[in-house]
């Protein structure tokens, strides 16, 4: 059924399209841009479309596509935040966090007096103990608030969370285990601290919820909401989820179908999560399943993971590999998570389908052996706009990039690592000089390579203007500036998180530029980014988004 | 300590690793060991459950990605990721006797044993496959070498596969392995191996008949006249130890030891003491739950013949 149209209106509209950088308005009709250019030129080409002034103070961009996230960051959200920093929580309403144990305790407090189920156990998440270096969370802050009902409070890390002495009760371990990761007090009795998820698997049913959480309809929800506070139109899960089953596309169909959802999702199907069957049958699946795609969720496009992460020092390095322990000792080479030739069947079977792959990799070991396997299908297969994908691609080297771009493949760079975890890298996992060349935009342009840049939320708080600025600035938690000759300009790093991102997301042609003919997905900002000092990018507002011609709003 | 409360009213499940490549034959010995368990009730995580290849007749149920036996196995596809696999264990009313994990052919079984040691869960050992045939020319593969070197390094037992098709008899893939380790290293052929060598002898055995070894075991094919493995068993009198004499002895049994189980009656602790050694693996652990008039002060000891 065909809608009028309508003209909005703007302070600049920013198009990212060569043919016309800029413009005073937007002409909409049916989701669709129908033109951009001053509102005379649009009414004369169009017809007297009514006039929408709600942007008319802000600058209207291509919103901005996240191409590495995961659904995580809207799941979480089922529980409170109680992390160190300010936070934009889905709702667009700022959680001011607890900066001492004394708000901690008493953000607890008000959430046990709302539980009326005394045995009903309390979550809370984004504690970061590195901001409380004089005090350990222990279980005995936590009984302050209740003997009886079972807390966990989950860290920042995500690898690392501290339960009272109920919940130590329950599973029966208050008095001691001998599972690694649980470390003891003076009395010989577990503090209540649990590390790595194999300690954490101790607090079965507040793990176990983690996961239910996933597989809410409610949580995609969240995830679009978080999306919409930050300007994102549309964001990915990189197949940390199944699509295997109806059930398990319908989540993302059915969410994503309710009126006003306010982002577009794209699922990725990774091969390694259970998926049956031979890799073609494995590719044929994912083919079939693009045509379950509704305007709102897509699917169609593979993740595979080959390595681990670098601060985890679990990712794949070639010589010299990681920095000594402290001790001086020679730490190991981290892990593979697919064996070669089982990697190389899945890709062989996906490209020679058409079916395009992204790959993690974090370490630079872990991308010759995507450009050894991508080689080999690419040779045996022509497809010339596969647009395969190297994911993180963080100690990729020159030649590297190279390689990449004699192949044709794209990257998507964790540019926000440099911001979290550039002092470690520089400190202490590989040293001044590779940390300076991590996440190389710049090398990456000059040898050829199209790429975006990601949060990998929630590893990292979802937000395209942060990302960018990190991509821009090179600047680390410490406020020092890594390896400044890689830094981009705003321009690139715009296009980084809209066109770019959207093209290997095999979406370029519907989103990423606001042109006509593509779909009417906006971020509304309170500056242009062009003309901001660069390091305030992250700090320009977003106003508002509109997806498919919908002016967004905050969860009803 | 007493357990009490939590998964199992406390009760820790033994836990065993196996890993090695793709094709080491990891599949064939689970395949063996679910098809001739001894009498416990396994369950078997795998990559893939359709590569387990039993008779229809032994197929009690098969839903999904869970395929249940008569003689009380059942193998699960591991899925996703270890957290909710070990969940589908937990929910178990009642434990089984053992748990035993495929890993993935570039898993590192030390990387993942604290998961074999968490809520329910007790690590018995690591033993990893390694295919005679095969095994030195991965150890020196680009890319995965240096997994390989890591599998083998963190295996308490190592079984040779496929000694018979390799040209040197296996000398070459002896010297790679003993370059590496120290662990005992088992032929197998045609995966005809005891589940007893794999699981272990837990629970401590009461009934003599389980601890007479070597024996043949009821084969399936035509290789029903194998000798499984080349072991034998004996049994060590422990006598009146202390626990640190108990420690001393158990830490000083041959490296050629495949497995050694007994429950003890230390003269200076007031629960049993359970001896417990996987090939290098040697440790001893304080049973508070099992009642001291079970402990009979020997150990039973599988040695490489």
């Amino acid at each position: 059924m065909s809608q009028p149209g309508i003209i909005h209106r703007a302070r600049r509209v920013v198009t990212l399209d060569h043919a016309v950088p800029t413009a005073e308005a937007v002409a909409v009709r049916d989701g669709v841009i129908l033109g951009v250019g001053s509102v005379e030129q649009m009414r004369a080409a169009w017809g007297p479309l009514p006039v929408d002034d709600t942007f008319a103070d802000s600058v209207l961009l291509p919103g901005f596509v996240e191409a590495h996230s995961h659904s995580l960051e809207g799941a979480i959200w089922a529980w409170e935040y109680a992390g160190y920093f300010p936070r934009l929580g889905p709702d667009g309403e700022l959680r001011k966090g607890c900066q001492t144990f004394d708000e901690l305790i008493d953000l607890l407090r008000r959430l046990d007096a709302e539980l009326d189920d005394p045995t009903e156990s309390l979550t809370v998440w984004g504690f970061d103990p590195i901001y409380f270096p004089g005090e350990r969370l222990a279980a005995h802050h936590l009984d302050v608030v209740s003997e009886t009902r079972p807390i966990c409070v989950i860290h920042a890390s995500l690898h690392l969370i501290t339960v009272n002495t109920a919940l130590m009760e329950r599973e029966g371990f208050a008095d001691g285990c001998d599972v690694e990761g649980v470390p003891v007090g003076g009395d010989g009795r577990p503090i209540g601290e649990l590390q790595e998820p194999p300690a954490m698997s101790l607090a079965r049913r507040e793990m176990l919820a983690l996961w239910e959480v996933l597989a809410d309809p409610a949580s995609l929800r969240r995830f679009a909401d978080m999306a919409r506070v930050v300007g994102c139109t549309t964001v990915t899960e990189l197949g940390a989820t199944r699509l295997s089953t109806d059930d398990e596309l319908a989540l993302w169909t059915d969410a994503a179908a309710v009126d006003g959802f306010p982002a577009r999702l794209v699922a990725l199907l990774n091969p390694a999560r259970g998926q049956p069957g031979t890799p073609d049958e494995i590719a044929q699946h994912t083919v079939a399943i693009r045509a379950r795609s509704t305007p709102r969720a897509r699917f169609g496009v593979v993740k595979m993971v080959l390595d681990g992460s670098i601060q985890g020092f679990t990712a794949r390095l070639n010589a010299p590999g990681y920095l000594p322990h402290p001790d001086g000792t020679q730490r190991p080479n981290g892990i593979w998570l697919i064996e070669p030739e089982q990697f190389s069947a899945w890709f062989d079977a996906f490209h020679r389908h058409h079916v395009t792959v992204h790959t993690h990799v974090n370490g630079d070991q872990a991308v010759d052996l995507l450009l050894d396997t991508a080689e080999a299908a690419i040779a045996s297969h022509s497809w010339l706009d596969h647009r395969h994908t190297a994911q993180h691609t963080q100690l990729t080297t020159a030649a590297q990039y190279r390689r990449m771009a004699r192949l044709g493949m794209n990257a998507n760079i964790f540019s926000n690592h440099i911001f979290y975890w550039g002092d470690q890298h520089r400190s202490i996992t590989v040293g001044p000089d590779r940390a300076a060349r991590m996440d190389a935009c710049s090398t990456a342009d000059r040898e050829g390579v199209r790429y975006s840049v990601h949060s990998d939320a929630s590893v990292t708080p979802l937000g395209s203007l942060h990302t960018m600025w990190c991509a821009v600035n090179r600047v680390t938690a410490s406020g020092d500036v890594l390896g400044p000759d890689e830094r981009i300009s705003v321009d690139r790093a715009l296009r980084a998180v809209t066109v770019d991102a959207a093209h290997q997301l095999r979406m370029d042609h519907e989103i990423g530029t606001i042109e006509a003919g593509k779909l009417a997905d906006f971020v509304a900002l309170g500056e242009d980014p062009y003309d901001v000092d660069p390091i305030a990018l992250k700090d320009i507002e977003v106003r508002g988004t509109v997806v498919g011609g919908e002016i967004t709003g905050p969860p009803a | 300590m007493t357990p009490s409360g939590g998964l199992w009213n406390g009760h820790r499940v033994p836990f065993t690793l196996l890993g090695g490549y793709l094709g080491a034959g990891k599949t064939t010995v689970v395949n063996h060991v679910v098809r001739n368990p001894l009498g416990r009730r396994l369950v078997a995580l795998v990559n893939d459950v359709a590569a387990i290849n039993v008779d229809a007749a032994l197929i009690a149920d098969h839903v999904g990605t869970t395929l249940s036996l008569t003689n009380g196995c059942v193998c699960c596809a591991i899925a996703d990721d270890f957290a909710q696999t070990l969940e589908q264990i937990r929910a178990m009313p009642e434990p089984p006797d053992h748990v035993l994990m495929e890993l993935s052919g570039v898993g590192e079984p030390a990387r993942v044993a604290p998961w074999a040691n968490t809520a329910g869960f007790r690590l018995d050992g690591i033993v990893v496959v390694a295919d005679t045939d095969q095994i030195v020319e991965l150890a020196d593969r680009d890319y995965i070498g240096d997994t390989i070197a890591a599998q083998l390094a963190s295996a308490d037992l190592v079984l040779s596969t496929k000694a018979d098709l390799a040209a040197d008899g296996g000398a070459a893939a002896r010297s790679l392995i003993r370059s590496i380790t120290t662990a005992p290293i088992i032929e197998v052929i045609n995966g005809v191996i005891d589940a007893d060598v794999v699981l272990g002898l837990d629970p401590p055995r009461t009934d003599p008949s389980r601890t007479v070894l070597p024996r043949m075991v009821p084969g399936t094919n035509r290789h029903r006249a194998a000798p499984v493995g080349r072991y034998e068993t004996s049994i060590v009198d422990v006598g009146a130890a202390t626990l640190a004499e108990l420690e001393h002895l158990l830490v000083g049994l041959p490296t050629d030891v495949i497995r050694a189980k007994g429950l003890v009656q230390c003269s200076d602790q007031v629960v049993p003491i359970e001896a417990h050694a996987v090939g290098r693996r040697r440790a001893v652990r304080r049973r508070g739950d099992l009642d001291l008039s079970r402990a009979d002060n020997r150990l039973v000891v599988i040695r490489l013949a």
